[in-house]
């Protein structure tokens, strides 16, 4: 073997400047073990100038040594990792067959250069030198060297994220509903993150140390804070936010999408319950919209458009209430809460609702329920209610909703009796339960069990008369309650036919007793049922057959210790009357509507014409048919009704109406005595015009003229004998008139309000010859202003202010006295209704706040009804010989004081 | 501070308010007589038959002296109106005081034409007074239209005709107590300033009476009168004006002014015709 120094430069070219090796790094020798057999080599055999043969190994080399396969060490990781590069010299050796038998590092460097190119030679594979005979084994010195070079980035490798080391949740206050897309930034960096649909952020890489970060969410107060990161850990942060706005000022005016009314005016709840002197209630604040005539001492009768109070319906859900408020007259029957929205119907409205000739409201109970719960209680100076709403099932798709209320003014008012000598005992309470179960496929049913029940008691000790008459002594109880549970059943066949019905049952009873004398025992069991069937039979035509079916089962107990004629008497002897009777009631009305759309734009032309067929049969068994048996009675009805409704323009519609009501007897009115009753349906045809008027998305006003025109209105029989006759007859007549205007900012930025008001004239005459007579409730000017703000801090402010017409009242003048019944008999100046009381003129202001905390929310307010103290008179007293009066005022001034929480588990 | 100054005038305007009309408190009470007032008729008998003379007391107290004469007139059924007699003094007139008692023969036809099963129970004619003052006789009003009961204190009472043979009676008192104490007819009662009193009148034995009763369905009842008695001042104040029997007594707050001379009236009706009363004076000591 040649021993060779070769040097040979084989690595890539030389960048860096050689790392020396450290002084005491150890030497590197690798030497081939087994080497594979190899054919043995046949040499030429070269002569000297002497002829002898030279041996191969002396021979000059005629071409060194070559690699056949180089080998790349792979860079040692901490070289690599410190950025090293170098040289590795070594000494190889190759026998004959270029095979690697021997190698050695001659310098080393370390770092691990050395081990890894003697590693890299040894799987290299070389060629041999050759020499004029043949190859010959050689020892060369071989450099291998190492440039560094920063990783190559193969895009086809991901690259693996930084770990999150800064992450979190973001909360609603009170609500503790997570909050979505809010920006997420650590001040002063260009690290930002968005909250997802959990309310979870979080940011990769974020070094240790103390950062500082900005929540941003368009409806929630900017929230900062100061977070510190720790190396190796991922820190977790939960950030409450506080809301901008938590009122609930959803329009709830969703009942349909397809107006079919010509006039529909709809209130979100937050605005009627912000409304001062309503206490909350939604169904009262309907007599601060245009064409509701004020009710006496803010009982809340309903009085619309000229009409009587019991000729306007209240529903729910389709289904009609027998009474509306409490006792008290100050709170409606329902819970505010279960209520979703209040459509208030002046007139004009379809065949849907019949049985009245005034109004209707339609009072549209929870369809949807909080995901994730929410249980309130509140207080105020009247009563307690607690009401809770969530979902239930696996998935929560089934929804509830269920709260009651009591009143515990009984308990109060022992405090400001004082030395009466009478006790006073009024008491209410009420509940409802709301089931919406998730069916599926194209059905939705709901399922909603309701009702009230009130008592009032009057009594004195047994030795303090109650007044001279003899049967009016003891203790006066009325009572009344009614329940239902009510179905309402939906079915989609497709997109153009629908079906729902609204099955429901219920019982209502009132008993009032005084003492042991008088008694009046009422019960009533109802069966209702309404269905309709849409079917949209083109683009521009949808027809809608309806039903609404009420049939029942109604009896009643009476007993007087006087009859009528012995009443007026005041030396008749007294005789107790006992009456009693049953029967069944049926009022199957049928409808049919046709809604005509003849544009695309659903909302530029409505013609909707309807039909109602009215029937009703009654039938009479007890002791107050006479003992004969009285023939059933019926009668019956056709309600054609026709609404228009036109845009204009897209801020602009045009509406009218015109058609026909018509009303049965009332429950007390429909008993003849011995005898058939002798009554039919009272009917009223009214129509209307107006133009609604979008100055703005949330300022528009209304216009509505109005006239009604009343006929064959149940009145006293001046003729009536006693039993065998009839109390009433149809013989009345009456018309209303008028205008009316509405001007609302709907709920926006933190402000709401409507200021309506009515001009109106509303007359009666008890016979078609007999003169005519302002109406009992004619209130020739209505106007109602009312309005909130939202201030900061959650803090609320909202006032009301009404004027209206003082009512009608007979005028009287001095009295003869009738000794027998110790009372003056006073003498009427001039015609019925022909004077006026003063106007009615009140100021009512509500204050209230709102404390949010994480998991619950507060409310307290302060409701000053007649807050500046308007003296206002309801009804004229006389002195007892009519020679002076006096007026009896209305509400004083209240003070309500309440207070609310919100829970939401 | 700022919602200091907004919630201080509302608190103000909650308590000044307007009080400009009056109230009905402040209306006279029935029960205080302060004028001419005709507080009971008693017809002796209260219950008489066709032929029968009635006679006719009236308890009307004039504590301004304002009135001189008391015009007395009576009407059967026909003529009767709902403010006692339809008619003129020349057709109704049974008395004027003073100087002539009023005094009333029925008839032998009053009954004429009553159906037989109402003749037990009675028709009703109206016996009527009038306070009137001097010039009222005088000048006398040409028709009804032009009196001004205002100016005028006009009552009117029923009397049964009836062939009854067992008329009603009025009820008579024969007692007074003044916290339990008796009290003669003729005493002035002497009472504290603004102290509440027990006064107390006391039925006769025979005041309340037992009687037949044929009803409606042709059944004999038997039954026993409920009367009841109600009360007047001239002033002080009662805790209650109406007395059920059996329970004959009420409680009157005495007048808080010192010196003030009165009287108080017990009236008892029987619920069928007949009436009684009682009255004592007073005076408000130290």
């Amino acid at each position: 073997m040649h021993t060779l120094l070769l040097a040979l430069l084989l690595s890539p070219a030389l960048a860096q400047e050689p790392v020396d090796a450290p002084a005491d790094a150890p030497s590197l020798i690798w030497d081939a073990a087994d080497l594979p057999e190899v054919e043995p080599i046949t040499y030429t055999e070269v002569l000297d100038d002497a002829g002898e043969p030279i041996p191969v190994d002396e021979l000059p080399l005629t071409a060194g040594p070559g690699v056949i396969t180089y080998v790349e060490a792979p860079y040692p990781a901490d070289a690599q990792a410190a950025e090293l590069e170098g040289v590795v010299k070594l000494l190889l050796e190759l026998d004959e067959h270029g095979r690697l038998t021997h190698a050695e590092v001659l310098e080393p460097i370390g770092h691990g250069f050395d081990e890894a190119a003697l590693a890299a030679v040894a799987q290299m594979t070389f060629s041999a030198a050759q020499t004029q005979a043949g190859p010959v084994g050689v020892a060369f010195e071989f450099a291998y060297g190492f440039t560094f070079q920063p990783p190559p980035v193969n895009p086809e490798l991901p690259v693996a994220p930084p770990p999150v080391t800064l992450e979190g949740q973001l909360t609603e206050m009170g609500t503790r509903r997570p909050i979505a897309d809010a920006k997420v930034i650590l001040d002063g960096t260009e690290y930002v993150a968005t909250s997802d649909e959990d309310g979870h952020f979080a940011f990769p890489g974020v070094p240790p140390g103390t950062w500082h970060i900005k929540v941003l969410s368009p409806e929630h107060v900017i929230t900062e804070r100061d977070v510190d990161v720790v190396d190796g850990e991922v820190t977790a942060v939960d950030l409450w936010l506080r809301g901008l706005q938590y009122r609930e000022n959803e329009a709830v005016g969703v009942y349909e999408a397809k107006r079919e009314e010509v006039t529909r005016r709809t209130l979100t709840i937050d605005e009627v319950k912000r409304v001062p002197g309503t206490f909350g209630d939604p169904i009262k604040v309907i007599q601060t919209l245009p064409g509701a005539a004020r009710s006496p001492f803010g009982t809340g009768m309903l009085i619309i458009r000229g009409a009587n109070p019991e000729d306007s319906g209240v529903y729910v859900d389709g289904v009609r209430l027998p009474i509306i408020y409490h006792l008290t007259g100050t709170t409606s029957v329902l819970l505010p809460e279960l209520i979703e929205s209040v459509d208030y119907l002046p007139g004009g409205y379809s065949a849907t609702y019949g049985r009245s000739m005034g109004g209707s409201i339609d009072v549209k109970t929870k369809s949807k329920t909080a995901e994730d719960g929410l249980l309130t209680w509140g207080a105020d100076i009247l009563d307690a209610q607690i009401y809770y709403e969530g979902r239930l099932g696996k998935d929560k798709q089934h929804g509830i909703a269920l709260g009651a209320r009591r009143s515990y003014i009984d308990a109060f008012i022992p405090l400001f009796m004082g030395n009466a000598s009478f006790s006073l005992k009024p008491r209410y309470w009420d509940y409802g339960v709301k089931l919406l179960p998730e069916v599926g496929g194209r059905n939705k049913l709901t399922g909603f069990v309701y009702g009230f029940n009130d008592v009032l008691r009057v009594w004195s000790p047994a030795d303090v008369s109650q007044g001279p008459d003899q049967d009016t002594q003891g203790a006066l109880s009325v009572e009344y309650a009614s329940h239902r549970a009510v179905v309402t059943y939906e079915h989609t066949f497709s997109d153009r036919l629908k079906f729902t019905t609204t099955p429901s049952i219920g019982v209502d009873s009132a008993i009032t007793n005084v003492g042991e004398s008088f008694k009046l025992d009422n019960v009533n069991t109802i069966a209702e049922l309404r269905a309709e069937l849409p079917w949209q039979a083109t683009n521009a035509i949808e027809i809608v057959p309806g039903l609404d079916a009420v049939g029942g089962l109604w009896r009643f107990e009476f007993k007087s210790p006087f009859n009528l004629q012995q009443a007026v008497d005041p030396l008749a002897e007294r005789e107790d009357v006992v009456l009693d009777g049953h029967g069944t009631a049926l009022s199957p009305d049928a409808y049919l509507k046709v809604n005509l759309r003849p544009f695309e734009d659903e909302d530029r032309l409505l013609i909707a014409p309807s039909l109602r067929a009215n029937y009703m049969r009654l039938t009479y068994a007890g002791s107050v048919t006479g003992g004969e048996g009285v023939p059933p009675w019926n009668a019956t009805s056709y309600d054609p009704r026709l609404t228009v409704r036109g845009a204009v323009s897209e801020a602009l519609v045009l509406k009218g109406s015109s058609g026909l009501y018509h009303q049965p007897p009332q429950p007390f009115e429909s008993v003849g005595l011995g005898t058939s009753l002798n009554l039919g349906y009272e009917q009223a045809w009214s129509s209307s015009f107006g133009w609604e008027h979008k100055v703005t998305p949330v300022v528009q006003w209304d216009v509505d003229l109005f006239y009604r025109d009343m006929t064959d209105l149940i009145t006293v029989n001046d003729n009536f004998t006693g039993f065998g006759g009839s109390p009433f007859v149809n013989a009345g007549v009456g018309r209303a008139y008028g205008a009316e205007l509405i001007v609302r900012h709907l709920p926006h930025n933190g402000l709401f309000g409507w200021a309506s008001y009515t001009l109106s004239k509303s007359e009666r005459r008890d016979c078609a010859t007999c003169d005519w007579y302002a109406f009992d409730f004619d209130q020739r000017h209505i106007f109602s202003a009312q309005g909130g703000v939202d201030l900061p801090k959650d803090w609320g402010f909202s006032a009301q202010v009404q004027y209206v017409t003082g009512n009608p009242s007979s005028p009287s003048n001095a009295g003869v006295y009738d000794v027998d019944t110790d009372t003056y008999a006073g003498f009427r100046v001039g015609p019925a209704n022909s004077v006026r009381l003063p106007p009615f003129f009140q100021t009512s202001v509500r204050v209230d706040r709102l404390w949010t905390y994480r998991k619950w929310q507060l409310e307290t307010y302060v409701d000053l009804l007649n807050a500046v103290r308007g003296v206002n008179p309801e009804f004229t007293q006389y002195a007892y010989d009519y020679s002076d009066f006096a007026y009896v005022r209305g509400l004083p001034f209240i003070p309500n004081i309440g207070i609310e929480g919100k829970f939401f588990p | 501070m700022k919602r200091a100054i907004l919630i201080a005038p509302l608190l103000a305007g909650c308590v000044i308010g307007s009080d400009r009309y009056q109230r009905p408190r402040d209306l006279p009470s029935g029960h205080t007589v302060d004028r001419p007032r005709v507080l009971a008729i008693r017809l002796e008998p209260p219950e008489a038959a066709p032929g029968d003379t009635v006679t006719a007391t009236a308890l009307f107290p004039d504590p301004l002296d304002q009135v001189d004469v008391h015009l007395w007139l009576a009407c059967p059924p026909e003529l009767a109106t709902s403010i006692g007699c339809g008619v003129t003094a020349d057709d109704g007139l049974i008395g004027m005081e003073p100087g002539r008692p009023p005094s009333l023969t029925l008839p032998d036809t009053a009954l004429d034409g009553v159906e037989p099963n109402q003749l037990g129970s009675g028709i009703y004619w109206n016996v009527q007074v009038m306070g009137v003052p001097q010039d009222f006789i005088t000048n006398p009003p040409t028709d009804a239209s032009s009196l001004d009961f205002n100016q005028i204190e006009s009552a009117y009472k029923r009397l049964v005709v009836s062939t009854n043979p067992q008329p009603n009676r009025n009820p008579d008192l024969v007692g007074f107590k003044l916290d339990d104490a008796d009290v003669a007819p003729d005493a002035i009662m002497s009472v504290r300033a603004g102290q509440r009193y027990k006064v107390e009148i006391v039925y006769a034995d025979d005041a309340v009476e037992d009687y037949t009763y044929t009803t409606s369905d042709g059944v004999e009842e038997q039954r026993t009168e409920e009367p009841y008695a109600t009360w007047y001042s001239t002033a002080g104040h009662w805790a209650n004006p109406f007395a059920m029997y059996p329970y004959g007594y009420t409680h009157w707050d005495a007048p808080t002014e010192v010196g003030v001379e009165g009287q108080l009236w017990a009236v008892v009706r029987d619920r069928r015709g007949g009436m009684g009363w009682a009255e004592r004076a007073f005076v408000v000591a130290p």
